[in-house]
């Protein structure tokens, strides 16, 4: 019973130490998932979209992802601290919960592996649900989602077979959080082809954030995490201790680097992609431009071929190029109009054009009505000339000024391809760097843990194995006490017993001498008895379970001394015991520790012509000292440590009777109620037992 | 008082230790106790003798003792297994049975109570307290106390 006792002292102790802010936090991350899955559990049930994502165009968190969520948050709430041990049946409930979970995710990522088109049971369930929501995103788990479960489960499950998976765990609570801050990352960044590739298909912000948050906990559920700074490097140095706060520190370092970088990221990409658009545009422009000259190119030569032949055939160009021209115009004016230093240039093209437009449809018809001749003339007036040779040069004007300006264009294209590559490159290496900084430093920290750990157990194990010692060591006594008891004294009694018959029936025959032997036989045998009676009581008391109640010393002495007083009643004696000493202690065996005292000090004083005993307490470095003083024979304090010991007495049988046991009782009970007792004196001058009975 | 009712009042001592034995029997007999005393000396044979088997095959069962003396350490049956026996059968059941040891531990005793003991007797190493307990034991179980017959 004692033993058992002091195992749980034990675990409530460890248990006391452990209860550090990193498992408050574990406990709080386990709380809030297991509110938001359930509130999206509700969502699910009760068509409120509001509740199952953040915004509608987004996915929504998968009924089976949030079921497994709340499994987790359980396990989160109710797994033990690090160096505990659970009971049994909480021990089978979190294994439960963990299968569940890997069984969940599996099941997913085995769909997705297979490709097979069967849909969840989720979604099966919930398909109205999501019709009636009208969800784009039919609520099916993504990929990584349910790798991010798998992970998770087996960071449970190997925490059942700690401290060998510390690594595993490890990586495992930091890739969780890596993936969920990359995909927060790309949601607030609005990188879509981040969060939808088919790697990561859709997952949810809400699941991302929750990861978060279960990341977090998973990483607080081991004690190198905490919310306490501490600088790493002194972490670095020092190489046995365990400390538990400088990772929290560089994590969140890490994670800034992950923003930092992405912000970077994302700026200059959308600078590559604005030079691009830019390219791509002016490459446009000097086309149509070329289309505009082709036009009016293609218009004069169908012209000529018509002119020389006739033939309206020839006329088909002609209406291609002026078709054309037109095209390219209506494509241009939108940008020139925007272009304010090509209005004037392109206004003179325009009006050219239109001059030798207007030339050409004239030559046409006089060639269709008054014949070659009168054509050819009209045709070679200058006035087309110099309009084609106007239109050429602007055009150029026009086009040069545009191909200096994608050669610009490509350069900056090149300059910013560059720094988007470098903004990544530098990133993720950067990130990566300081995640493998951050799990180098967490494994060390496993490691220091494991070693800790290792001796703790050791600790422990050595401790039980003590416990058992002691408990064989009890039970060897208690079989010891149990056959001395029953065959010490049988023995005795015979000596005893034999003896009296024979002083009593063979008086006659015995003379006073042997008679005198005889008594001192029985005396002898009757003095052995009380010693075995002293040690079965002093083993008896080691082995008792202390009880503590209210115990009223005072009540106790006056009952003692007046037994006391029964006994010899003519005895002159002075007893003052102060009244109101009260205690909390085992009232039986407090009840022996008085009777021992008085009874020695009613003992020790019989030799006095008046007896003075004084009970009370004193104060003494805040601890209460009780006392019982005497004027009795005394003792010489070079003894006084003596006084104790089993069997050990200052004084003869034939002075005092006594067995030596009963002060060591006193000890005993003194001990065992976690005080102490002393004693102070001198020869004939009386003596004064101190006793303490714990706080 | 007839002589076969008187004859039948006796006492069965279980005791191994002929120094008790002989020391308990002269201190019946000091205290003018005649009654029969038979003497068994172990558990087994107690038992034997009580359920009139064994080497007691034959011995009229309807004659019980007055009341018996048990010891608790005994050879191949303990004391509390006869007290557990005597108790779990039916014609023995309200037999008294006094526990007459060397013992004074705490679970000697509470077993004792609990499997039925009418009384628990410790036998002290001092003659004169021994043949005092001795002799009230006797008036008491012999004398004063009205068994069931």
């Amino acid at each position: 019973m004692t033993q058992k006792n002091s195992k749980n002292n034990f675990q409530d102790e460890t248990e006391a130490t452990h209860r550090s802010p990193s498992s408050s936090f574990r406990r709080l991350a386990g709380y809030f998932l297991v509110l938001v899955s359930g509130l999206i559990f509700f969502g699910w049930s009760l068509h409120i979209p509001a509740l199952i994502t953040v915004r509608e165009t987004w996915p929504p968190v998968a009924p089976l992802a949030a079921l497994n969520f709340f499994c987790i948050g359980i396990l989160l709430v109710i797994m033990p601290g690090p160096l505990q041990r659970a009971e049994v049946v909480k021990e089978k409930f979190i294994l439960g919960l963990s299968v569940a979970v890997l069984l969940t995710s599996a099941m997913i990522l085995g769909r997705y592996l297979l490709r097979l088109e069967t849909p969840s049971i989720d979604i099966l369930v919930f398909k109205d649900s999501a019709k009636k929501m009208g969800l784009e995103y039919k609520g099916l788990m993504a990929p990584a989602t349910a790798l991010n479960f798998l992970l998770s489960s087996f960071w449970f499950i190997a925490d059942f077979a700690k401290p060998r998976f510390e690594i595993l765990k490890s990586v495992v609570s930091l890739f969780v959080l890596a993936l969920a801050m990359l995909m927060l990352g790309a949601y607030a960044y609005g990188a879509s082809t981040l969060y939808e590739l088919p790697v990561f298909l859709k997952m949810s912000a809400a699941t991302a954030t929750m990861f978060l948050v279960m990341g977090l906990g998973l990483i607080s559920a081991d004690p190198p995490f905490g919310f306490h700074w501490q600088s790493p490097i002194r972490f670095w140095q020092d190489k046995n201790t365990v400390r538990e706060r400088p990772l929290y520190a560089s994590l969140l370092v890490v994670f800034s680097v992950f923003i930092i970088a992405g912000i970077a990221t994302s700026q200059s990409l959308n600078r590559l992609i604005g030079t691009i658009q830019g390219v791509t545009e002016t490459q446009a422009h000097i086309q149509e431009l070329d289309r505009l000259m082709m036009g009016l190119l293609n218009a004069e030569s169908g012209q000529r071929g018509f002119l020389l032949t006739g033939k309206e055939e020839y006329l088909d160009p002609y209406f291609e190029g002026v078709l054309e021209y037109h095209q390219a115009r209506e494509g241009l004016i939108e940008w020139i109009h925007q272009n304010p230093q090509y209005r004037e240039p392109f206004k003179a093209i325009e009006d050219s054009a239109a001059a030798k437009l207007h030339e050409l449809s004239e030559t046409v018809r006089q060639r269709r009505a008054q014949g070659l001749a009168v054509a050819n003339k009209a045709a070679h007036s200058d006035v087309g000339q110099s309009a084609m040779v106007n239109i050429r040069e602007r055009i150029q004007f026009i086009k040069n000024d545009q191909l200096r300006l994608l050669s610009e264009q490509k350069d900056e294209n090149r300059r910013q391809t560059a720094n988007t590559i470098s903004s990544i490159t530098v990133g993720s290496l950067l990130a990566t760097v300081l995640l493998l900084a951050c799990l180098n430093l967490y494994m060390r920290n496993s490691l220091k843990r494991s070693r800790v750990e290792e001796e703790v157990r050791h600790l422990n194990t050595a401790l039980e194995g003590k416990l058992h010692e002691i408990e064989v060591v009890n039970k060897e006594l208690e079989s010891f006490s149990y056959s001395v008891s029953h065959d010490l004294r049988a023995p005795l009694r015979a000596m005893a017993g034999f003896s009296n018959i024979l002083v009593e029936d063979y008086k006659d025959k015995i003379d006073e001498a042997g008679r005198g032997y005889l008594l001192r036989i029985i005396a002898a045998s009757d003095r052995m008895a009380r010693l075995i009676d002293g040690i079965l009581d002093l083993s008896r008391i080691s082995r008792r379970q202390v009880r503590r109640e209210d115990v009223d010393l005072s009540t106790i002495a006056e009952q003692v001394v007046a037994e006391l007083r029964a006994i010899e009643p003519e005895r002159p004696a002075e007893v003052l015991i102060q009244p109101q000493l009260k205690v909390r202690g085992d009232v039986d065996l407090i009840g022996a520790l008085m009777q021992n005292l008085l009874g020695n000090a009613w003992k020790f004083t019989s030799k006095k012509n008046f007896t003075r005993i004084h009970f009370g307490a004193t104060i003494k470095d805040g601890l209460t000292v009780f006392f019982v003083r005497d004027n009795g024979a005394g003792f010489d304090m070079a003894y006084a440590e003596k006084l104790f010991g089993t069997f050990q007495r200052l004084h003869t049988e034939v002075d005092f009777k006594g067995t030596g046991v009963g002060l060591a009782t006193v000890r005993r009970i003194a001990h065992l109620h976690g005080g102490e007792v002393w004693a102070e004196g001198a020869v004939n001058q009386g003596a004064t037992f101190y006793f303490t009975l714990g706080s | 008082m007839p002589e076969s009712l008187k004859k039948s009042k006796y006492i069965l001592l279980v005791e191994d230790n002929k120094d008790d034995e002989d020391l308990t029997v002269r201190a019946l007999r000091k205290g003018n106790i005649s009654n029969d005393i038979q003497v068994v000396r172990d558990g087994a044979e107690a038992l034997d003798y009580l359920f009139a088997q064994g080497a007691y095959v034959g011995r009229d069962v309807t004659q019980r003792p007055q009341v018996v003396l048990l010891d608790l350490k005994l050879p191949k049956i303990s004391g509390m297994e006869v007290l557990k026996k005597i108790r779990e059968t039916e014609s023995t059941k309200s037999l008294p049975v006094v526990i007459l040891t060397s013992s004074r531990e705490e679970r000697d005793l509470l077993n004792g109570y609990q499997l039925g003991a009418n009384s628990y007797i410790c036998k002290p190493v001092d003659m004169n307290q021994f043949t005092v307990a001795i002799q009230q034991l006797g008036l008491y179980w012999l004398v004063l106390n009205e068994t069931l017959t």
